[in-house]
Parts: structure tokens; C-alpha cells; sequence
């Protein structure tokens, strides 16, 4: 059957076959070429289906990355455009606060949105704080890429990064660093976390983030003392807080706290102390020392502006003017005056009055927070912490 | 003769139906790769890893440095987005159950009911919790004084970038100054969907207390070991009318976090609820709010298994020491914060285990152990 199967046409001379034999024959030769076709075929149409579907979950996945960001610059196009025109409202309602916050986020997702950066210039004028000189991220030079391929230009990145200022990078990279090997370099790693902690910290006090700033020095206490200036600095902020913590419950300590601080002038400390003083002179109007009362209203003028509490200031001047006028000599009228209509007016007794009341203009040169945009570091004040009550 | 052509016509057939299953096995590819295409399309586009813009703004390093930092104006960086986490540095959540009673009026901006930072760190394999009680009086950016719990519903209403959640993270970082990347408002229904899914936790419930369930019946809890459901748990964890009030609630639900803990490493679940959990955040992902990717949810909670129950710290802001009760003249009763005692806390919890210091120990030679 091999040798049929390989000659069938010398079997064909020889033997004469009907087609029937020859049937099963010439499929089977032709199976075989077949067979062996398919089988490339086979191969063939599974590496075109590999290779197209594959080309599609590429082109799917790039497109899809180019659409999603599409789609997130579109959003943050309308979110930019909401949060300007709420900060706009919140401006023009007084809302400096607020306006900040929005600005600030709208630049930070489009730095060139027109109008954002003098509306927030105008709002940081406002608050009385530092102003931006550039677009917060406008120029922002692209930082470097660290490069991790060793421990040392690891090390050696964070360096740059530190030189750059950039602490927070610094920081990071000594992390990595740390994760990957504690002991490389132990002494060298620890100055420059150590200093990069301290620096930070220090950055968000300025910034007034007072208790970031504490948290960051505390880390860096771990490597060591803290340097004069920095403790200093530490201590005013936990002063500053520990003032904060009273403020609307104990309005008495509140005034007397920032009042301390106030000397400085660092943080909004004037403008808390004028809130804190009016609140408490309100407490104190309602009791019977209209004169204290009247003082720490004057304060509240003084460091916070004019606000709905003046006709209760008015109110207390007076009393306290009553109080401390000097006792009136009786006038004797000898005749009433009898007017034609017969109404009997008295003659005007004299009083303090008119000396005494306010004015409703504030009696300080500047009614906003009066917040040094750079406080100087030989102003900074050291005051105690009091003893800690609940 | 007569039969010559018919093998042709079988071979022009079977040649015909070679070419047409060919046809349309290639139109078929072709439909398929187009459909592939589109799917991925949409998938990659639609996802976006990430929730809601955190809005934390940071201040920039002024480019003088270490010699004269006050030489220039503070500039004002806002960051976008959160770090992605690399799995090296120190991550720290905001962990925010909303306040049931306003979902019920159907208020549109509802208070945080419980507000929980956790904490872990991957290079000195420790971990920590800290809770915040509700009725502390602090700063609320650009909102002056109040409740602590009224940060997140003054984002929402105020429609602040970042919304709830970013205003509630600057409040609490002002507060304990820890950097918070990142954040989770759990609903209460996907928290009791998520302990069923787990098959429950084990509690010892350490007083008689009578709990609520929602859409339930109360009933008593006696003093004793609890295998609690996820309806169960979470009225374990809410209630206030006991013995400590706020500060017990706190304690218990740094208790339920632990018990989850348990159960999930316990009984080995992790790596079933892993390979679940594309499905898993589906299901939960319309009662969670988060802006932790579904990468970094599976990371944190597979390095959470490798940091001993001894290494997580925890602890709550309470009284006598960390707070002061006070009366405001309006008659509201508020807790005052007392900064340094709440510091020590701080330290304990994030400092004291932080990577940054002279040297750190090394890693724990077992992972977690219930």
C-alpha cells in the first residue's frame, strides 16, 4: 500500500484501477499536502488573530489614553471656568478667604487662565499677604528626573533636590533611599533629612502652616537639637495655636493670648487679638464694666475694623461715660419757662455725653489684618506656653 | 468520463466554502479587533485611577534655601492631584463616616459622623490610627470657628474645589499638621456591605450596650465575644449612649478596623477578596468616595498584612487631657482642643514611627497576626 500510495501511476500501467480504487488514493496524497497546508494555515490565521487583536488593544488603549485626556482637560476647563466665576462672586461678597481658595485652584489647573492671577494678586492684597510674583506654576522650571540606577546618584539626586530647595523631594528620595538601604551612607543621609526637614518646616511656618511647620521640625528634632532660630520660631507658632484653641469659647484668654503675640504682628496675630477683644467686650457689656467693656471695644477698632458691634460699643461708651462722669452739680432752675402752649421744658442739665461717644470710624489706622507679609526673624517673640488646661 | 468533472465541481465547492469561511473568519476578526478597540478605548478613557482632587495646597520651597528663607514672597503651590504612592513613603488616610440623621432629612451637604486618620508606614512597617471626635471647635478655612465635623459639609455646600473632603483634610492637617494625601467617605450601607463580604467580624464587646441596626430591630449586647454581621457592626460602631459617649465610639471603631484586619489576614481572604476586586470596588465603589486608585487600595492592603499587630499604634482625642468641655454663649457644648497634649499624641502615632530618623529597625521578621 506504501508503494501504491507513492507511484500510483505506475500502479495505473500496470494494473488498471476503476476510479473507485483510485479514490481513496489521490485524497489521501492530497490530505497529506492538505493536512500539512492547514496546519500552516492554522498558524498563520492564530498569529494574525494574536497580532490583530493585539494591534487593537494597542490602538485602543492609546486612543483611549489621548480621549481620557481630552476628556480631563475639558473638565478641568469647566471646573476652572466655575470655581473663577465663584471666586469672582465671593470677592465682590468680601469673601477674601474663599476668593483665595478658588483662584489659587483655578491657576493651578490653567496657570494663563486670563484674569485669575490679578484677581488673586488683588485678593492677597486684600488679606495683607505676600504677593505672587509669577503665576504659581507658570514658572516652574521642570525639575530633573531623579536617577535611581544606583544608591549613590540616588543620593546624589537628592542632593540637587535639596540644592534646588526643593525639600520635598529631597526628602522623598531620601526615603526611597532609606527603604532600600538603611545603613548607606547613615551619617550623610541623616544631615540631609535632617536639614531638608528643618528647612521645610520652617518654609510652612512662614507660610503660615504653622502646625505642618511644627510637625516637620519635630521630625528633624529626631536627628538632633534644633538651631536657636528654628525653636524660636517652633515656640511662637505653639504659642500662636495654644492662643487659637480659646478663640470663640474663651474670649477673655483669646484677647489676652493674641495681645502677646500681637506685639510681633506675625500671623494675623493683631487681627485675632481685635476679634478676640470685641467678643469678650461684648460679654463684658452685658455686665456692669461698661468702661473695660468700652476698652476692649476700642481694641476690637483698632486691630479688626468696624463690624455690627458698634451700637453696642455706642451703648457702653455711654454707660461708661456715666459711670465715670463727675457727679453733676445740681442746676437750679429758678423758673420753669412756661411756653405759650403751656408745655413746661426743663433746661438742658449738663452732661459728658457728647464728649464721650464714638465715632463710627475706626479709631486705628488700618482695619484689616495687619499681617507683615515677611516677618523678620529678630521679630520673632518667645513667649511661654501656659501650662496645659482642658 | 462522466465522472471526471464531478471531483472539479467537489473542489471548486470546497474551494468556494474554503474562501467564504475565510471571509468571514476575517470579517470576524476584523469586527472583533474593532469591538476590542473600542472597548479598551472606552475602558481607558472612563477610567481614571483616581476620585476627586484632593485641593491641597502647599507651600513652595523659595528657591534662596537654607541661608535667607524669608528673602523672597511665599508662593502658593497647589497640587492637582495626590502623589501616586509608590509603595516606599509613609501613607496617611482620611477615613469619613457621613452623619446618618442628615441623610435621613435629605440635607444636601451632610456632616462628617466620624473622622479617623490611618496611617502606615512601609519602610519601618508600622501603622497607626487617630481619631478625631466630632464636637471639637476649630478653624475651618475660610469659615472661621466651629464644629470639626462641619469641614466637610461647608466644601459640599460651598461647592469648594475638592469639595468636602478638601476642606476636611486642611482642617484636620492644620490640626495635627500630618500631611493627608488621601481620603475615603465611607457610606454607611457599603460598610455594611463590606463586612458581609468578609463573612463578618469578631468583636469583644467589653459593656452591655443596646444597638440599633438600621432596618432592624435593637437589641442587647452583653459583655462578650460577638461574631457581628455587617448591619450588627456598624451599629457597634455608631452607637454614642453608652459610657464614653463620642470617645467610646471612637475606641470601638478603631476596634471594628482591627477586626476587619483579623478576619481579612486571619482567614487568609486576602488574596480571594484580591482576585475579587475589580468586582469588590465595583459594587462598593457608589457608597465609597476616594481618591485611592484600585492599584493602590490592593498595595495598602497587602502591606498592611506585613505589619505586626504590635507595630499599629492607636489612639483617640479625649479627655482629661487632650480636650476641654465648653459652652458657647449660644448654648452649644464644644470641645476645646489643648494643642501640646494633643501633640504627644502625635508624636506617638506618626512621629516616633516615622522613616525619618537617625536609624530605623529592621523589618519585622512575621507579618500580621490576629
Amino acid at each position: 500500500m506504501d508503494s501504491n500510495d507513492s507511484t500510483p501511476k505506475t500502479q495505473a500501467v500496470t494494473q488498471p484501477a476503476t476510479v473507485e480504487e483510485t479514490q481513496p488514493i489521490r485524497p489521501a496524497q492530497g490530505h497529506s499536502r492538505k493536512g500539512w497546508f492547514n496546519r500552516r494555515w492554522w498558524v498563520v490565521m492564530i498569529l494574525s488573530v494574536i497580532v490583530i487583536m493585539s494591534l487593537a488593544v494597542a490602538t485602543g488603549y492609546s486612543s483611549g489614553l489621548t480621549r481620557r485626556s481630552q476628556i480631563l482637560v475639558e473638565e478641568a476647563a469647566q471646573i476652572a471656568q466655575q470655581q473663577f466665576d465663584r471666586g469672582v462672586e465671593e470677592l465682590l461678597a468680601g469673601n477674601l478667604d474663599l476668593a483665595r481658595q478658588r483662584f489659587e485652584y483655578v491657576l493651578s489647573l490653567d496657570p494663563q487662565f486670563p484674569g485669575a492671577t490679578e484677581f488673586l494678586e488683588e485678593v492677597l492684597a486684600g488679606l495683607n499677604q505676600p504677593t505672587i510674583t509669577p503665576s504659581p506654576q507658570a514658572s516652574a522650571t521642570p525639575t530633573e528626573t531623579p536617577d535611581f540606577s544606583s544608591f549613590e546618584t540616588t543620593f546624589t539626586s537628592a542632593q540637587s533636590a535639596f540644592g534646588r530647595s526643593d525639600w520635598t523631594t529631597a526628602l522623598d528620595i531620601l526615603l526611597r533611599l532609606r527603604g532600600s538601604d538603611p545603613d548607606f551612607r547613615l551619617v550623610e543621609v541623616n544631615q540631609l533629612m535632617a536639614a531638608a526637614l528643618r528647612n521645610r518646616g520652617m518654609d510652612e511656618l512662614f507660610a503660615g502652616d504653622l502646625e505642618q511647620g511644627i510637625y516637620d521640625l519635630t521630625l528633624a528634632e529626631r536627628f538632633g537639637p534644633l538651631d536657636a532660630q528654628a525653636a524660636s520660631w517652633r515656640r511662637s507658632a505653639e504659642f500662636f495655636i495654644f492662643a487659637n484653641s480659646y478663640f470663640g469659647l474663651d474670649p477673655a484668654l483669646a484677647s489676652e493670648y493674641f495681645g502677646q503675640i500681637c506685639v510681633s504682628n506675625i500671623w494675623g496675630a493683631c487681627f485675632k487679638y481685635g476679634q478676640a477683644a470685641r467678643e469678650y467686650a461684648g460679654l463684658l457689656a452685658e455686665g456692669d464694666d461698661p468702661c473695660a467693656a468700652q476698652n476692649y471695644f476700642t481694641i476690637g477698632y483698632d486691630y479688626a475694623g468696624v463690624d455690627t458691634s458698634e451700637p453696642t460699643a455706642t451703648h457702653v461708651a455711654m454707660r461708661c461715660a456715666t459711670a465715670t462722669a463727675p457727679t453733676p452739680t445740681p442746676t437750679i432752675t429758678e423758673t420753669p419757662t412756661i411756653t405759650a402752649t403751656g408745655i413746661i421744658v426743663d433746661t438742658p442739665t449738663p452732661t459728658a455725653i457728647a464728649t464721650a461717644t464714638p465715632t463710627s470710624t475706626p479709631m486705628g489706622p488700618n482695619p484689616t489684618p495687619t499681617l507683615t507679609s515677611t516677618p523678620t526673624q529678630t521679630s520673632t517673640p518667645t513667649p511661654t506656653v501656659p501650662t496645659s488646661a482642658p | 468520463m462522466d465522472n471526471r468533472p464531478k471531483p472539479k465541481r467537489k473542489k471548486k465547492f470546497a474551494d468556494r466554502l474554503v474562501w467564504i469561511v475565510g471571509a468571514a473568519f476575517t470579517v470576524s476578526l476584523i469586527l472583533a479587533a474593532v469591538v476590542t478597540h473600542l472597548v479598551v478605548r472606552d475602558l481607558t478613557a472612563s477610567y481614571t485611577g483616581v476620585g476627586l482632587n484632593p485641593f491641597r495646597p502647599q507651600a513652595q520651597s523659595t528657591p534662596d534655601g537654607l541661608q535667607d528663607p524669608l528673602a523672597t514672597p511665599t508662593l502658593i503651590k497647589i497640587e492637582n492631584t495626590p502623589q501616586p504612592w509608590d509603595g516606599k513613603n509613609r501613607v496617611t488616610i482620611l477615613i469619613m463616616g457621613l452623619d446618618y440623621r442628615d441623610w435621613l432629612v435629605d440635607r444636601s451637604a451632610p456632616r462628617s459622623d466620624s473622622m479617623l486618620v490611618v496611617t502606615l508606614d512601609p519602610i519601618t512597617y508600622k501603622a497607626g490610627m487617630f481619631s478625631i471626635p466630632r464636637d471639637l471647635w476649630v478653624e475651618i478655612p475660610g469659615f472661621g470657628y466651629n464644629r470639626i465635623n462641619t469641614a466637610y459639609m461647608f466644601g459640599e455646600a460651598y461647592d469648594l474645589p475638592g469639595g468636602g473632603p478638601a476642606l476636611a483634610i486642611r482642617t484636620v492637617e492644620n490640626l495635627i499638621g500630618v500631611p493627608i494625601p488621601y481620603y475615603a467617605v465611607i457610606d454607611f450601607t457599603a460598610f455594611e456591605r463590606v463586612i458581609d463580604e468578609i463573612g463578618g467580624i469578631d468583636v469583644l464587646v467589653k459593656e452591655r450596650m443596646k444597638i440599633g441596626p438600621i432596618g432592624e430591630l435593637a437589641h442587647w449586647l452583653e459583655a462578650k465575644p460577638y461574631h457581628l454581621n455587617g448591619a450588627d457592626a456598624l451599629a457597634y460602631a455608631r452607637v454614642r449612649k453608652i459610657a464614653g459617649g463620642d470617645f467610646g465610639r471612637a475606641e470601638r471603631q478603631q476596634q471594628v478596623v482591627l477586626a476587619v484586619l483579623d478576619r481579612v489576614v486571619g482567614f487568609d481572604m486576602l488574596p480571594t477578596l484580591i482576585s475579587r476586586a475589580p468586582a469588590l470596588y465595583q459594587e462598593i465603589a457608589s457608597g465609597v468616595r476616594t481618591n485611592l486608585s484600585l492599584e493602590q487600595i490592593i498595595s495598602l492592603a497587602w502591606t498592611s498584612t506585613k505589619v505586626p499587630k504590635s507595630n499599629i499604634l492607636s489612639g483617640v482625642i479625649e479627655p482629661p487631657t487632650m480636650v476641654g468641655f465648653y459652652t458657647r454663649p449660644d448654648g452649644a457644648q464644644v470641645l476645646r482642643f489643648v494643642p501640646d497634649q494633643i501633640r504627644i499624641l502625635r508624636d506617638q502615632i506618626f512621629v516616633e514611627t516615622s522613616a525619618f530618623g537617625p536609624e530605623i529597625a529592621p523589618p519585622p521578621s512575621e507579618g500580621y497576626r490576629p
